[in-house]
């Protein structure tokens, strides 16, 4: 019980993090807290630790192919200069088809 | 012609087991359902760097910091309710699951609340999108995704909400003890994933952009 | 062989109780196979129509009988039909689902009422699209590309696309099912190393299914919002990627091919060991092939967009590794042929299937190098090639690793024998057939005819025709197998419970087996494939 609790007052104080940094325009620190939040949830809320092997595997699995997904993707759109429409202002007016 | 509970497995904890572990994987296919819209907000960030700015800005950073204390305090409800259950307490678990439905009730009301307050201040992505500026094209993608992977959250929310309501009714009833407990838990690891998503959509919408 | 009147079949799954209500509410694993065999061939022969109609159609230069929409409309429907409701599906949720809980001494799958949850699922998918794809017609072809699909086209999209994605869940669940299964359901002395290789081949799809599909749902997703309330995050009108689309897609679909053809991979390996009266050669490689292709098949997507604006590094590194995810195939190849090496052979109709399909897919798997490679794929792409390529593997490879699977466990699935000779006829018309049908599509490619395309030049006339009366023989060779399995079914003689002589716990089951598999659960103490050595006493003496 006071695990979980003290598990939620960290999960707050990070998440307060993220709000203040949010506000003072420096954003770039939910790349480290959100992982953070997320892996504390796994595994104390979902018992992801104390969970049985492949239970783990399954876990780790996800989070590995999403990586593959994210990772190589990228790689395109890390190099590739853009579709030119960098300085668009206003969105398109023309109406999708009737469907 | 319906066979009797566990009628291969080689015992009852066997069976936990394998519910549990099927449900994880049923998760780790929802975080690649989830995943490609990660992808998208990733080519996003990096072709439209200025519009994904623009967007978060707008977007209403109170509601959401709220909402995701809700949902954090929902999950550490749940986990407590699950406690119970293990424990043979089912009333307690019933209540622990009552407080949690209420709590995703309540992130969905404030969700509500948030969508009307964006679609009075022009934000939907239609033809009277509101902002304007070098950055429109990409603040208009920005609320592309925000809408989308909001509207796919809050379904996943509404079917976690009654599975967390029916497990409520069958833990009042008495369904469960110390030595059966595995909806209460399946249905727990569902809840808490849903969770862990929107921490992410919290942090790719509200907070990273805000650079 | 007797064609008298047959016996009736003992107490088993297919007598126990024959209301329709039994049938549709069945949680037993060997009769949703049924459930599914029906619907699967349903659909194949709807696809096959389909491609037959275009063949006919591409007898003209100028079309022999569709309007070029019309012409669209084909091969779209060809597509859709073929990939998502017959081959993504085939084996695993109609072969697999009977087999695997006997294979490994098994009772049922883990989630009974989920796997039928999950032909539910299929069906309600599969009626959704036909739905759309007759009533409106789609011409964006199978693969959904943006603009077209989102701007332009006049079909209905949006249905079609919410019919794959609720059959996507179907393979989600049959996956997620099959996972389970295979970890936590083995009979006791079933170590990892002593499943068949079929088990092995249906967990690493069931891995694909898990994983890719999500991938597709969000996909359709994303493109059903395009279309309906023009969100723009394909358009790159408003700064939206049209690639983005095809990055998505492909993540999905290229390890889709792979659903398609690892369940093929194990077929064949039971059936090449079992006709064969030998152990696979090199079982472990065997193993750690069908892994590792359903791990590489994951990072090879970006050569389907070679040519569609991809940047040029993230090309190279898709082009290499294509190049490593043929390996493992290769590997394969190598095994089966090593395992027939001094075996004692027998061509009865699996048999002819299987080394049909050796054959088949790995000419269709050399010609994948061809277009994995950047610059000759830089002129082949978009051209029959691809077609005759990716045909070669999928209809001659995988259609044909269903039918050895579907005729080595015929006898299982329904107490009764076929004729082998017909099988045996049906298989050579089927590989001649073929060949005829998809090699000149090869030349066809190479001389630059594109795909898709409704009209052609007049100097690519003599190829199509060619291909087009192959597809008469295959057409023939396909249909032959309702005919003399159909016959089976009503006539044929009853099958012993081993009528092959194979190793494999669903062997030792009745022919068809009880509804409950085994009386007892069985313990296993032997590895796959224990058959006794060539040359000892205990090989069966040649004639």
């Amino acid at each position: 019980m006071i695990r979980l609790g003290a598990t939620w007052l960290g999960l707050m104080l990070l998440l307060a993090v993220e709000f203040v940094a949010a506000l003072a325009h420096a954003g770039w620190i939910a790349y480290a807290t959100a992982p953070i939040m997320v892996l504390t949830l796994a595994c104390v809320f979902m018992h992801a630790a104390s969970a049985s092997a492949l239970s783990r595997i399954f876990a780790i699995t996800g989070i590995f192919w999403i990586t593959v997904l994210l990772g190589i993707g990228a790689v395109d759109y890390s190099v590739r200069k853009a579709t030119p429409a960098e300085a668009l202002t206003a969105p398109y007016t023309a109406a999708a088809p009737t469907e | 012609m319906a066979e009797p509970k566990g009628f291969q497995y080689a015992s009852p904890a066997h069976e936990a087991d394998t519910a549990i572990a099927g449900m994880w994987l049923f998760l780790a296919s929802e975080a690649l359902f989830f995943g490609g819209l990660f992808f998208v907000w990733l080519q996003l960030r990096i072709r439209h760097t200025g519009g994904v700015t623009l967007g978060a800005e707008h977007a209403n950073l109170l509601i959401g910091t709220l909402n995701t204390a809700i949902l954090l305090t929902s999950s550490l409800s749940y986990t407590l309710g699950v406690q119970r259950a293990r424990e043979g307490r089912g009333r307690a678990t019933a209540w622990a699951a009552l407080v949690t439905a209420g709590l995703g009730v309540a992130f969905l009301g404030l969700k509500l609340l948030e969508w009307g307050l964006d679609l009075r201040d022009g934000l939907f992505p239609g033809v009277h999108f509101a902002l304007t500026g070098q950055n429109a094209g990409g603040a208009h993608l920005f609320y592309d995704l925000y809408w989308v992977a909001t509207g796919l959250h809050g379904a996943h929310m509404l079917v976690g909400i009654g599975l967390v309501l029916l497990i409520a009714r069958r833990a009042w009833q008495g369904e469960f003890s110390p030595a059966y407990t595995t909806p209460v838990e399946v249905t727990g690891l569902y809840w808490s994933f849903v969770d862990v998503i929107w921490i992410i959509l919290y942090a790719l919408i509200y907070v990273v952009g805000r650079a | 062989m007797s064609t008298t009147t047959a016996e009736a079949l003992p107490q088993s799954y297919l007598n126990e109780e024959n209301t329709l209500r039994s049938w549709l509410l069945t949680t037993d694993h060997k009769r949703i196979a049924l459930l599914f065999f029906g619907s699967i061939t349903a659909f194949f022969f709807l696809g096959g129509a389909a491609a037959a109609l275009m063949r006919l159609h591409l007898t003209e230069p100028h079309g022999a009988i569709f309007s070029h929409e019309g012409y669209n409309r084909a091969f779209t429907l060809h597509g859709v039909v073929m990939v998502w409701f017959f081959l993504v599906p085939a084996v695993p949720v109609t072969l697999g689902n009977f087999i695997v809980p006997l294979m490994i001494g098994a009772r049922d799958l883990a989630f009974p009422r989920l796997n039928l949850l999950s032909w539910y699922l299929f069906m309600t998918g599969g009626l959704i699209t036909l739905w759309a794809l007759f009533s409106s017609g789609l011409d964006t072809g199978w693969t959904f590309y943006t603009p077209l699909s989102t701007t332009y086209s006049t079909g209905h999209i949006v249905l079609a696309v919410v019919g794959i994605f609720i059959s996507g869940f179907s393979s989600i669940a049959s996956g997620l099912n099959f996972i389970v299964t295979i970890h936590r359901l083995r009979a006791p002395g079933m170590t990892w190393y002593r499943l068949p290789v079929f088990i092995w081949s249906l967990y690493a799809t069931s891995v694909l299914y898990v994983l890719a599909t999500p991938v597709l749902a969000i996909t359709l997703v994303l493109l059903a919002f395009e279309r309906i309330a023009g969100i723009g995050v394909f358009d790159s009108a408003i700064g939206g990627d049209p690639l983005l689309f095809q990055h998505l897609f492909w993540f999905y679909s290229h390890p889709a091919v792979y659903i398609m053809i690892l369940p093929g991979f194990g077929v064949v390996s039971e059936v090449i060991t079992a006709y064969s009266r030998k152990a696979l050669f090199g079982y472990k490689f065997v193993v750690w092939a069908s892994i590792s292709i359903a791990v590489i098949a994951f990072f090879v997507w970006g050569h389907h967009m070679f040519v569609a604006g991809q940047s040029v590094y993230s090309a190279i590194v898709f082009s290499l590794l294509s190049y490593i995810v043929a390996v493992p195939s290769a590997i394969k190849v190598f095994n089966w042929l090593g395992t027939m090496h001094k075996g004692h052979i027998r061509f009865d109709a699996p048999m002819i299937y299987a080394l049909g399909f050796i054959g088949l897919f790995t000419i269709g798997g050399l010609t994948g190098l061809f277009v994995a490679a950047l610059a000759s794929d830089v002129h082949l792409t978009q051209t029959y090639f691809v077609v005759a390529h990716f045909h070669y593997i999928m209809v001659g490879g995988m259609v044909s690793a269903f039918f050895a699977g579907l005729h080595y466990w015929w006898p299982k699935i329904t107490g009764r024998l076929y004729i082998d000779m017909w099988g045996r006829v049906a298989a050579a018309i089927i590989f001649l057939g073929f060949n005829l049908t998809f090699f000149p599509q090869f030349v066809l490619g190479y001389y630059g005819m594109p795909r898709r395309y409704a009209e052609y030049a007049p100097e690519y006339h003599n190829w199509n025709l060619l291909s087009s009366a192959g597809a008469v023989i295959l057409g023939v060779g396909y249909l032959m197998p309702l005919f003399y399995l159909g016959h089976s079914l009503l006539w044929g003689e009853r099958a012993p419970d081993n009528p092959w002589e194979a190793t494999g716990l669903e062997w030792t089951t009745r022919s068809p087996p009880r509804t409950e598999n085994f009386r007892n659960t069985p313990t296993v103490t032997q590895p796959p494939y224990n058959y006794p050595p060539p040359h000892s006493p205990a090989a069966p003496r040649h004639g």
